[in-house]
């Protein structure tokens, strides 16, 4: 792990090329249509947490790396960024106990990877966040 | 990025395949200011849509505040998406089918 590497600027239009990739990792390994729309939705919204929030100036251009591959038959994510440190684990999760009027529209996109994976881990190295997502074929 | 319906005091929207992130930016604006135009229930059409972000999630919640609880219905939701809306807890404001 990894198998195959994606590089994405951090700008937002790069979804674009993370999707096509995962398109043809997908085609490539055989995996199902559901399981390439849930790899493609934890990756989006990483991605796009990293685009809004690892980088004071967002015009400064930047790596996003991304990493996929199998341990057995589970499917390993990783992405890695240089941007501020940030552990999604430690993010707290949405309030559900609340009217729709009451409650506070943020951290869905957390909310989702840690739901839909099997299992998420976080280090920091080299001044570099990395994240480590495991998920179940569908 | 969508069609627009009118019918028996209801809009209907009606989405395209992708509600990701890049198409509900541009979605976000039109939808809200449509809805407010309308001031009636709102109903997504979900039958072409086969991947939603947390980004129409939020859409569904602007959505629910502005035309209040049970005033916004998904119909025609393929299973998939309706496990990710369920994860979301979206299912416990509005009415999915």
């Amino acid at each position: 792990m990894p198998e195959e590497t994606v590089v994405l600027e951090n700008d937002i239009s790069e979804l674009e090329t993370l999707r096509k990739a995962l398109d043809g990792f997908g085609a490539k390994n055989s995996l199902s249509q559901n399981t390439v729309i849930e790899i493609n939705l934890v990756l989006e919204e990483a991605v796009v947490n990293i685009i809004y929030y690892a980088y004071e100036n967002k015009k400064e251009r930047h790596k996003i790396v991304i990493g996929l591959g199998f341990e057995n038959e589970v499917v390993v994510l990783r992405v890695e960024d240089d941007g501020v440190p940030f552990n999604l684990l430690h993010s707290p999760e949405p309030l559900f106990d609340t009217t729709a009027k009451e409650m506070k529209i943020g951290g869905l996109g957390i909310h989702l990877i840690r739901k839909l994976a099997n299992s998420v881990s976080y280090h920091r190295t080299d001044g570099k966040n990395i994240l480590t997502v495991q998920m179940r074929k569908q | 990025m969508a069609d627009y319906v009118s019918e028996g005091g209801s809009l209907r929207c009606v989405f395209g395949e992708r509600l990701d992130t890049v198409n509900c930016m541009s979605l976000e604006k039109e939808l809200l200011e449509k809805i407010k135009e309308m001031k009636s229930p709102v109903v997504f059409d979900m039958e072409k849509v086969q991947y939603i972000a947390s980004s129409f999630l939020r859409i569904c919640f602007q959505v629910t505040k502005e035309v209040g609880a049970g005033n916004l219905s998904l119909i025609k939701v393929n299973p998939e998406i309706k496990k990710v809306l369920k994860i979301a807890g979206v299912d416990k404001y509005i009415k999915i089918d």
